[in-house]
């Protein structure tokens, strides 16, 4: 099971600079539906990979779905060599995404994010138009029904009630 | 939905999914605070991850 907040917390206690997307995001957002893992877009500065290394190095990541035994290396190299990791570690399931269809990297999607408090601490999070554009940009069939509440969320967001 | 209320342009795919989104889950979402609304999430997460181990303890008596 995911520990959506000992995640994050973990990454904010380290300075990593990064900015929450996928179905967390969408939460943030309003969204009722269930999410196992935590996506994040990270930033790919050698010191920030070197913060992300430290977030997690004391949880074991390791690739998910890969056979056990794999040689994986948790190190700067690592993520230097790589771009997108599906990783499972002691605190649940996290992706880390250098680089999304429709959005970019880190930079350019930091002018379309927002900051979120929660579990005592402050991060980023994609924004509802960003999120429904790079869901929308990456065409998976399996995004159609969470793509079709965002867009209820965000006329319901545009409501004056709220 | 109109076309205006949106900044993307109307996709008839996804306006035919919208008719089965509950739309009042989301107003109730919408009055909760994020820390209720993630806090909600770490619950699902769990009341799931507690359905999976009965399935797996079902299974392993089976």
């Amino acid at each position: 099971m995911t520990d959506f907040g000992g995640l994050i917390r973990r990454l904010v206690e380290h300075h990593v600079e990064f900015i929450l997307i996928g179905g967390v995001a969408a939460t943030i957002h309003g969204s009722a539906r269930f999410t196992q893992d935590v996506d994040i877009v990270y930033g790919r500065t050698a010191e920030n990979l070197r913060r992300l290394v430290a977030a997690l190095a004391d949880s074991s990541p390791y690739l998910r779905g890969a056979p056990p035994g794999l040689p994986f290396r948790w190190d700067s190299e690592t993520l230097e060599r790589g771009l997108n990791f599906a990783l499972t570690c002691t605190l649940g399931q996290i992706d880390l995404l250098g680089e999304i269809t429709g959005g970019g990297g880190y930079t350019e999607l930091l002018p379309a994010s927002v900051t979120a408090r929660a579990w005592d601490v402050e991060f980023r999070v994609l924004d509802l138009p960003a999120l429904i554009r790079v869901k929308r940009a990456a065409g998976r069939p399996k995004d159609l029904e969470s793509i079709a509440e965002l867009e209820a969320l965000y006329a319901e967001r545009k409501r004056p009630r709220h | 939905m109109s076309n205006d209320e949106l900044p993307f342009p109307l996709d008839p795919v996804i306006e035919f999914y919208k008719k089965d989104v509950d739309r009042t889950l989301l107003v109730e979402n919408l009055r909760l605070s994020v820390e209720d609304r993630l806090q909600n999430l770490q619950g699902m997460a769990e009341a799931f991850e507690a359905l999976r181990r009965a399935g797996q303890e079902l299974r392993a008596r089976s």
